[in-house]
């Protein structure tokens, strides 16, 4: 068995070391997020503040980057969240977690400060700090643009070095965008993290790892999902959906659907700026937009930023929106977090109770005010500090829209509640993807599982958080995971009789999901049909997984984030919503239209076998062999 | 009858050969029929299995294919999409 290999790197005294994972992490954490939040848990002391020397990041793959898999070159950054105090995980796709495990490393574990301006370079096996105060000041193309072409990049913009609350990283024009992770970098002094080598990324059964990635490859190929919807529109597609099921946040989250949403979709972007579609190494889905600003072609904007520049702050201009997603992503900013604050502060606005010169309506001034945030200058520096902080100083925790402290995505969950339980519970804050995206299921996607109603959400939140945190874990993108909604639906589409039936049927299949999750030791096979990715860990390892026990990884992976929060005082308080949304209904006719958390919340903890108050009980942590973090 | 406007995305663009078009129809199911006789069976096929969006609502929330149009509104077919 080939065990991961990674490095420790203190920046404060310039030490590096190896750091050899042990066979019995590798087999019960395998890699990324889980890895990560294991290793977060046994060398950090509970309460640093993120900026401190003493704080850690952990960049790391899963042991299916660079292996020729579909859609795997996602690779994981973790640390202390800026934003919520708990976990912080992000993740990004481009060349960087390949050209790391060829330069000899699975992860690095980054503490210290560096007493200038660095770069970390791993190059075949050797690790070296250098001097990055020429870079210091740059933005993050232009940085990258400094660098040799060859190395895989990892490097944060201004948004980094001045310590925005939600600075994130860029890795070619790829972003690991969330929870603020670029601050931290920044805090350090590292600039940037450069790799390059050449190994060959080691497979436990090479010839039967390759017939299942052809045959993996032909199915991703046939799906509508990732076959023909993703490569055509991209995450860009889901505006018009998302409208048209009143969950498109507009106004920051005033409403649920915009009356010029089509001006910003994926169908009119399609039809009037793409130039091509794009991808990652190694995956078939091209889900990447590019679009031209000027005579440049660029990435384009992903359904959150759209929806976020757009509806979200009561605008439609696409052209403006492209532009904000470039200037987002040059100045190392998450689009998410810096759109849904500047729409928190045009709500306070609109009140009267606080002026940042932004409005609703208006998207001219933002390429301004976003270098302002970025550079910390004047009252901007309040935006880069997130809205929960905006709205302890200013008011408004109402319609403040983050969970723990992390800004919600692009989903209006009073009109898809299984989504509102996935913000509120989701580990690293107000996360659609790590909070399960059941919005897939039951508001954007082929299936609706009655929006409003909360049976048989908690169970599904369940099984697809754990679903999501294992393929992350794995080194692949959560997009290859939208297969496990059966082709024959698609091919029936949302208005056939079957289709509306199944998802009016599905809110009782909370008991056959609790069976399924409780019956795990028992699903010892992997199909191409649900969770492709255990057959292509299976191989590539060579540790026995399957259906059951992959799901038991996701598991895993979210109960050692969980302790973490714990450990750091959050607790089942903040697995919480602002009151807008469970207080309000989105349409005042139909009083359903909340997020019943009442109902959602206590089912979610007993189907996660946690206690009332949200903590792992001890028989949860011993099933999934972490008996050892357990603590009274 | 009601008069609306019909907007086809994507595929179905290509298959009736018209981006948008005026028609008058009671129902949803009657522009899958005229979708039908002018792109042919699998234009009718391919509409049904698209979202389709009445005045920016999803006729999920009215009632299917039987959801019936008043004047003026208009009618999206789009493509099932993907995401997150």
């Amino acid at each position: 068995m080939n065990l991961p290999l990674y490095a420790k790197i203190d920046l404060t005294t310039g030490k590096t070391e190896s750091y050899p994972i042990s066979e019995a992490y590798f087999r019960t954490y395998v890699g990324g997020k889980a890895l990560a939040a294991r290793l977060l848990l046994d060398l950090t002391p509970a309460g640093l503040d993120p900026f401190s020397s003493e704080s850690t990041v952990i960049v790391n793959t899963g042991p299916l980057n660079g292996t020729g898999a579909p859609s795997t070159s996602r690779f994981n950054i973790s640390s202390k969240n800026v934003l919520t105090g708990g976990i912080a995980s992000s993740n990004c796709g481009g060349t960087f977690g390949v050209m790391l495990r060829r330069a000899g490393y699975e992860g690095l574990i980054i503490t210290g400060k560096a007493e200038k301006p660095c770069r970390i370079d791993v190059t075949d096996g050797e690790i070296a700090l250098l001097d990055a105060t020429g870079l210091w000041g740059l933005d993050a193309e232009k940085t990258q643009e400094e660098l040799p072409a060859h190395l895989g990049k990892l490097v944060i913009g201004p948004g980094g070095e001045n310590l925005v609350s939600y600075a994130g990283l860029a890795s070619g024009e790829r972003m690991a965008g969330r929870c603020g992770i670029g601050a931290v970098f920044g805090s350090k002094n590292i600039k940037a993290v450069t790799a390059y080598g050449t190994r060959r990324i080691p497979v436990e059964k090479p010839e039967e790892f390759s017939r299942f990635v052809k045959k993996w490859v032909r199915f991703l190929k046939k799906h509508t999902m990732t076959g023909d919807s993703l490569p055509h529109y991209g995450s860009a597609g889901l505006v018009n959906k998302a409208n048209a099921s009143h969950a498109l946040p507009t106004k920051n989250f005033q409403k649920g659907t915009y009356e010029f949403a089509d001006d910003v979709s994926g169908e009119t972007l399609a039809e009037t700026r793409l130039t091509r579609n794009s991808g990652c190494v190694s995956c078939p889905i091209r889900c990447e937009r590019r679009v031209m600003i000027g005579d440049k072609e660029v990435k384009g904007p992903e359904y959150e930023t759209l929806g976020f520049f757009g509806p979200n702050m009561g605008a439609h201009d696409l052209d403006a929106i492209i532009r904000l997603n470039y200037v987002c992503d040059i100045l190392g900013l998450d689009t998410i977090s810096a759109a849904a604050t500047i729409a928190f502060a045009m709500e306070l606005n609109e009140r009267g109770i606080k002026d940042f010169g932004v409005k609703f309506g208006d998207v001219s001034n933002l390429e301004e005010i976003l270098n302002r945030i970025a550079r910390r200058e004047g009252e901007c520096s309040e935006l880069a500090n997130g809205s929960k902080w905006l709205s302890e100083k200013y008011g408004g925790q109402d319609y403040a829209m983050h969970a723990k402290g992390l800004e919600m995505a692009s989903y209006e969950p009073r009109r898809s509640v299984g989504m509102g339980l996935g913000y509120a519970t989701s580990n690293r804050g107000g996360c659609h993807l790590g909070g399960g995206y059941m919005a897939l299921l039951e508001s954007v996607g082929v299936l609706s599982i009655s929006p409003q109603d909360t049976r048989a959400k908690a169970e599904w939140t369940v099984f697809l958080q754990d679903a999501l945190e294992a393929i992350s874990t794995a080194g692949s993108c959560l997009f290859s995971g939208q297969t496990f909604v059966p082709q024959i639906l698609f091919n029936l589409g949302p208005n056939h009789p079957i289709t509306r039936f199944m998802g009016k049927a599905a809110v009782f299949t909370g008991p056959v999901v609790r069976l399924l999750l409780a019956m795990r030791p028992l699903l010892r096979f992997n199909t191409l049909l649900l969770m492709p990715h255990a057959e292509a860990l299976r191989l590539v390892t060579g540790i026995p997984m399957y259906t059951g026990s992959f799901l038991d990884l996701g598991d895993r992976a979210y109960n050692a984030e969980r302790l973490y929060n714990l450990r750091e005082g959050l607790t089942g308080k903040d697995d919480a919503l602002p009151r807008r949304l469970t207080d309000v209904p989105q349409d005042e006719s139909k009083k359903n239209t909340v997020v019943r958390m009442d109902k959602l919340l206590p089912r979610y903890y007993k189907t996660r076998g946690w206690d009332k108050d949200g903590k792992p009980r001890q028989r949860t942590l011993k099933r999934l062999e972490m008996a050892d973090l357990w603590q009274a | 009858m009601a008069s609306v406007t019909v907007r086809y995305r994507g595929q179905l663009a290509v298959l009736t050969g018209v981006g948008s078009e005026a028609l008058n129809a009671d129902t949803v199911r009657d522009i899958i029929k005229r979708i039908t006789d002018i792109g042919g069976a699998e234009a009718g096929k391919l509409a049904k299995a698209m979202l389709i969006v009445v005045d920016g609502e999803s006729i999920s929330l009215r009632k299917g294919l039987a959801t019936r149009l008043r004047d003026g509104e208009t009618v999206q077919f789009l493509p099932i999409c993907g995401g997150g």
